[in-house]
């Protein structure tokens, strides 16, 4: 099973009936940190699919909510990726700047 | 149906939050991010339209925290503070659901109207709005 996504059937596969209890993990945390600390707006594309799983999920629609918590996953990594890129690159040319004098 | 999720351990993720936020603790115990040539990267979105987005002064806001200073985190970025409360409750209520408040503080659909709401307010430069943005 992906880390991404988790269920909870009460016994019953989860597509058997309503009222079977299914969560899908809508990967939010990750989407949270991405946005403050990686301070960027693809952190905000991430919330977006987050907020889209728990509204699919009450709907009952777990395949859809499943489909936008890996989307929300992905924009998260993107936004980890670019923030690491760039604070990466800061570093390194501060690091540039003090060892060339001013 | 096509999966692309990265096959690790459910609990790898977490063990990588855990030691990212050890070693930005360390870091920032060491460095003065509010000190001028600091080399702790600043806000890219900053940096390059002047606007202030959500995430703007958490580096300052994280360093005043661990320095024992609540008033000035939240000066520097409230959301960052109300984050750093929520994650912890977030990551128990995905391992272990069913408290109705976790599950509250864990709706995305929450959190979305709360960060463009700031992204929004933070911005504005008018009393009291301006005391969100972390000059």
């Amino acid at each position: 099973m992906p880390h991404a996504v988790t269920e909870y059937g009460l016994g019953t596969p989860p597509s058997a009936s309503r009222g079977t209890l299914v969560h899908v993990g809508n990967n939010l945390v990750w989407a949270i940190l991405a946005t403050i600390f990686c301070c960027l707006p693809t952190g905000i594309v991430a919330i977006v699919y987050a907020a889209q799983v728990d509204g699919k999920v009450s709907a009952g629609d777990t395949a859809g909510a499943r489909e936008s918590a890996r989307l929300s996953a992905i924009w998260s990594w993107v936004s980890f990726g670019v923030g690491l890129f760039f604070g990466l690159g800061w570093i390194a040319l501060v690091l540039l700047g003090h060892s060339f004098g001013r | 149906m096509t999966q692309y999720s990265i096959p690790l351990r459910p609990w790898l993720p977490i063990a990588a939050l855990v030691v990212a936020a050890l070693a930005a603790g360390i870091v920032l115990m060491l460095v003065n991010p509010f000190a001028d040539g600091s080399f702790l990267p600043p806000c890219p979105l900053h940096e390059l339209t002047g606007l202030y987005c959500p995430g703007c002064g958490t580096t300052r806001a994280l360093h005043a925290l661990l320095h024992g200073s609540v008033p000035l985190a939240l000066s520097m970025n409230p959301l960052a503070v109300i984050t750093v409360l929520a994650i912890p409750v977030m990551l128990w209520n995905s391992w272990r659901p069913g408290h109705a408040w976790m599950a509250r503080i864990s709706d995305a659909r929450i959190w979305l109207v709360l960060v463009v709401a700031f992204a929004v307010l933070r911005n504005l430069p008018w009393e009291p709005f301006v005391r969100l943005a972390p000059g």
